[in-house]
């Protein structure tokens, strides 16, 4: 009812007022009533944001086209899977042989409880999700300088650290150089949260012992019977505790998009785009590589060149929505205003990669009790992470090497076999008996050398923010841009959504004010 | 050896076990790497049992059918005695037209639509509990994930924030931040100079910026980098007005109203951290594995009144709970894992140890309370996805379900674990003012959605529960160092099993590695004899 009278806005300020939290800006599929009939829309990229702009623009009454470069729609919702093709730039060429039911999510791989957007939509579409298991204390933290290079499980480090810190602050507490900042009652209050948090003994010391391995570990489990006693294991010393730069996985697990509860979709995280392409049906032209985009005031004119057969072809309709990448879109002859074409040259992206690697035992389940979640490393493969489907079978499964930042260029460098390489030779860290032993197959995925995106998704500073994204997401005469470039949830599917949203919502006002 | 030829360390783990026996492979195990996660060394190997030899069961729970199904294998003849129509005992799941009946009479006939189900017992296995993922694989006992650490279920404490329930994300990394603040101004300030060295120090203060979210002053103050754990004011979204507004932080005396470092130390405990695992389809589906296994063994509705032994067995006579008649069953040797409260009452001719240990076992009174509900309005309105919300009253916490998310409702809210006092408290509760409380209490966290979308529900308060008058052993030191061998010692021809029996008392894992060990005793007993 509010969000009748008052629109959105004012029903987002009537939920927040009754205390469901800001946890997304989606209020519901746009309301774009009144649609002036036979107006139409050329949507550029059949991505998520494109395909969700011609779902609501045709509900809304539009004739919508969609042109599409690539041979499949999804764009970066995408998955690999046995007998797919990856073509680089440069020629070099990989067929993925993984086993039937397997895959590789190359971009996208887990959804945040709080992107309601997108869990909408899996919902209308009839995307089945199934938890992502983001944190699990039974995997690895390596570094190359802590532990003279072994691994230790995240219990044990993450444990340690607040024991350590726990007792540090208390004794300060009870030195009393605290006393200026906390007040008497708060500081008994603080003590006693320490040494229940820290797992502090009764001198507010953080020591070894059956209720510290409680949390960290048994040295002898418990068990059943008249030998079922366990014993305690050992705790590190806070020198070796910092050695290991634990806190940075403990604050990865806090971040707000990182956090428990996630998910997947069954089955591979392209059954997303494989739903609004199956919505769309033949609203999609696939293997149409836009040349030129031109506008005047009576609409917009597209030139494209279809990537099988050669073809030239020209789109019309009243209005676009562009949702190529900015790194390709700003090699593509654009009729809009300056600062737009600086703003789309302005963006940067980020360039990880993620290599698959298939293992014939899921020797991390059966001799590690590791199921999902991720094993860190400052090797250049960066994350090893646990598939999250098919636990306990005897299917072969695929773990992941997710590589961003520096050790990204190092991967993506090298041949694709010198890359399976790599993993194996830095994966071989956390599980050395098995890790070659058991290697099938691989296949890596560099999005700097996909050539129809050359990166993998835009990596906004707050400069570049500060002066260029109002001149990206502004209507251009009959254009608007839209993906995950055009929001503030740069690198996640709920950006490209909320930004196609919000795009077609403004062209629709545009629309009917013209 | 060439590489080819090398034996896989699995293979060195057969041949070292084979060689020594399985103390010197969970040696070798350790040795290698392999952290010491359980004291599973896979199932017993019981060879040479003598032809002809018998062992009667008493109880059809894990342990007692984990006993039979491994004691069969080796070649005994068994038979299990269960006082319920039922296998599983407190692997348990109630589901619609189910009846429970409580000692005084009370019944509740459960109203779930198809496919809903309470576990009453046990309803989360830890990633470490090995023996009990072994059995579950071994029977194609099918496994899903538990959510158990959810950052946007709730804390409430009557006595914070006005009552007011708080998203877990909000108050911990609060909690984080203000500790990081307050021990990176005591490092420098000096205070800590003699117990850190000063490489540690300047190391321990770039942790606590980055872990803490410190300001480059090192305070814990509202930004969007802190908004970017605890949640923002104003969610980042697409286009032009897509710029995020951060969240206000909580000041440290709030926090420590909430006591949110309780369920942060929770969330850390060995048996509770992630991943966990429950069946799908209710954790029934394991004792219903065993029972396929060893159903043929079973005799239900078997009261057993008396145990006695002499020099060459053991006989239990036992009532038909059915039609009153009396019968005897007799075995060399008996495997008993009947509850401690039970047994303490039948008869049982064994020594005066025992007996003391079985009185003194205490058992815990918890209550659980299912309560369906029309919509999944957790997930709708609240974006909370399995996981529990915690408070401070007798229910003790609310639990979503983690099974067919994001589907239609009706689904079913675990409305109450309610333990120790809380549980006694509920106990004293007719189910129809259990349910109530339920409802009044949980409304705390859903007050649009708890009444409106309420069904039904059922309580389950297990020292009401005839067959077991109390949940789970909850050994303190003293007893334990008191009675506890004396408890699982042979007497004669018995030995007990059963959680109780174990160091992992409540948990399957420790029924499980009890009976295993057990038969391991009595297997060599019976061959020694």
């Amino acid at each position: 009812m509010i969000g009748k009278v008052g629109g959105g806005l004012a029903m987002y300020q009537a939920m927040t007022a009754l205390g469901h939290a800001a946890e997304s800006r989606f209020m519901g599929p746009p309301k774009l009533g009144g649609a002036r009939a036979g107006a139409s829309v050329l949507v550029l990229g059949a991505g998520l944001a494109g395909m969700l702009a011609a779902y609501e623009l045709r509900k809304a009454g539009y004739k919508v086209q969609v042109l599409e470069f690539q041979n499949r729609p999804g764009g970066r919702n995408y998955s690999v899977r046995g007998g797919d093709k990856v073509v680089e730039i440069g020629g070099a060429t990989q067929t993925c042989g993984f086993a039937p039911g397997n895959y590789l999510n190359p971009g996208p791989w887990r959804i945040p409880h709080h992107h309601r957007t997108l869990l909408h939509y899996c919902q209308e579409l009839g995307v089945e999700l199934e938890p992502f298991l983001q944190l699990n204390h039974n995997t690895f933290v390596h570094r190359k300088t802590a532990f003279g290079g072994k691994p230790q499980r995240y219990k044990e480090l993450a444990v340690d650290f607040k024991g350590h810190v726990s007792e540090l602050l208390s004794k300060s507490l009870n030195a009393g150089s605290l006393d200026d900042k906390v007040s008497a009652e708060d500081k008994a209050r603080l003590l006693e949260a320490l040494r229940e948090w820290g797992v502090l003994d009764k001198n507010m010391a953080y020591a070894g012992s059956l209720r510290v391995s409680g949390q960290r570990g048994f040295d002898s489990p418990p068990g059943g019977g008249p030998n079922g006693a366990p014993t305690a294991s050992t705790i590190n010393g806070l020198g070796d505790v910092l050695d290991s730069h634990v806190w940075t996985q403990m604050g990865f697990f806090f971040n707000y998009v990182m956090q428990t509860t996630m998910f997947q979709p069954k089955g591979g995280m392209d059954m997303i785009g494989k739903g609004f392409a199956k919505a769309l049906g033949n609203a999609i032209r696939l293997n149409t590589r836009v040349t030129k985009i031109a506008q005047d005031d009576k609409g917009v004119s597209v030139d494209w060149e279809d990537a099988v057969t050669g073809q030239k072809g020209n789109s019309t309709a009243d209005f676009c929505v562009c949702t190529i990448p900015a790194t390709i879109l700003g090699q593509i002859p654009i009729q809009v205003a300056e600062a737009k074409v600086a703003a789309i040259k302005a963006l940067p992206y980020s360039n990880p990669m993620k290599i698959g690697i298939e293992m014939k035992r899921r020797f991390w389940e059966e001799d590690y009790s590791i199921y999902g979640g991720h094993s860190f490393t400052d090797q250049a493969i960066g994350v090893l992470s646990y598939p999250n489907y098919d636990f306990f079978t005897r299917k072969p499964g695929v773990l992941v090497a997710f590589s961003s930042g520096t050790g990204g260029y190092e991967l993506v460098g090298m041949t694709p076999e010198q890359r399976i390489e790599a993993v194996l030779a830095q994966g071989s860290v956390f599980h050395p008996a098995e890790f070659r032993k058991e290697f099938a197959t691989g296949t890596s995925f560099a999005w700097s050398r996909m050539p129809w995106i050359l990166g993998s998704c835009a990596r906004w500073t707050e400069e570049t923010r500060a002066q260029h994204y109002q001149n990206l997401v502004s209507i251009d005469g009959r254009i608007v841009l839209a993906g995950e470039h055009a929001s503030h949830l740069g690198c996640w599917m709920e950006g490209a959504l909320l930004s196609s949203l919000d795009a077609i919502t403004r062209l629709h006002q545009r629309a009917l004010a013209a | 050896m060439t590489e080819d030829t090398l034996p896989t360390r699995r293979q060195l783990f057969e041949m070292i076990g084979k060689a020594g026996g399985a103390i010197a492979m969970y040696q070798a195990m350790t040795v290698l790497g392999h952290a010491a996660e359980t004291q599973f060394k896979g199932p017993p190997m019981l060879s040479g049992a003598r032809k002809g030899a018998s062992v009667l069961v008493l109880g059809a729970g894990l342990a007692g059918m984990v006993a039979a199904y491994e004691l069969r294998k080796a070649g005994y003849k068994v038979q299990i005695l269960e006082y319920q129509d039922r296998p599983g005992g407190r692997n348990y799941s109630v589901r619609g037209g189910d009846k429970i009946v409580e000692v005084g009479g009370a019944t509740q006939t459960c109203q779930f639509a198809p496919g809903n189900y309470l576990n009453p017992g046990p309803w989360r296995i830890p990633h470490h509990h090995r023996t009990l993922l072994h059995y579950c694989k071994q029977f194609g006992v099918e496994l899903e994930p538990f959510i158990q650490l959810n950052h946007n279920a709730f804390v409430h404490n009557s006595k914070a924030f006005g009552g007011k329930p708080q998203r877990y994300k909000e108050l911990a990394v609060d909690f984080k931040g203000h500790v990081a603040e307050l021990l990176g101004k005591s490092l420098n300030t000096g205070a800590l100079d003699d117990k850190v060295t000063a490489e540690d120090k300047a190391r321990l203060l770039e942790a606590l910026r980055e872990w803490g979210l410190l300001d480059k002053n090192m305070a814990y103050a509202a930004s969007l980098r802190v908004s970017g754990q605890r949640g923002y004011d104003r969610a980042p979204g697409g286009g032009v007005g897509g710029a995020p507004t951060p969240s206000a932080i909580n000041g440290l005396p709030d926090l420590l109203d909430s006591h949110v470092w309780t369920q942060m130390n929770f969330y850390f405990g060995y048996v509770m951290q992630t991943t966990m695992f429950q069946p799908k389809g209710g954790m029934d589906m394991i004792g219903k594995g065993f029972a396929k296994q060893v159903g043929d063994l079973i005799t239900y509705n078997a009261r057993v009144v008396k145990l006695a032994q002499n020099g060459k067995g053991v006989t239990a006579t036992w009532e038909d709970t059915r039609t009153g008649a009396t019968a005897t069953a007799s075995a060399d040797w008996c495997v008993c894992t009947i509850p401690p409260p039970v047994l303490s009452q039948l008869e049982l001719q064994a020594g005066d140890k025992l007996k003391a240990a079985i009185r003194a076992v205490p058992f815990s009174p918890q209550c659980k309370i299912g309560l369906e509900m029309k919509s999944r309005f957790w997930e709708e309105n609240y974006s909370i996805y399995g996981g529990h919300s915690f408070t401070d009253q007798t229910i003790g916490l609310i639990s979503y379900p983690n099974d067919k998310m994001h589907q239609d409702g009706p689904a079913v809210l675990l409305g109450a674990f309610a333990n120790e006092a809380n549980g006694l408290i509920l106990a004293g509760m007719t189910p129809e003012q259990r349910i109530e409380t339920a409802l009044q209490q949980g409304a705390v966290f859903h007050p649009a959605e708890y009444r409106s979308e309420f069904l039904n529900g059922v309580a389950v308060s297990w020292p009401r529960m005839p067959w077991i008058l109390g949940c789970t052993s909850r050994w303190t030191d003293e007893n334990r160092a008191a009675h506890y061998q004396n408890l699982v010692a042979l007497d004669g021809r018995i030995v007990l099993a059963g959680e109780h029996a174990s160091y992992y008392g409540g948990w399957m894992e420790g029924s499980l590695l009890s009976g295993i060990d057990a038969i391991t005793r009595i297997h060599q007993r019976a061959l020694a004899a």
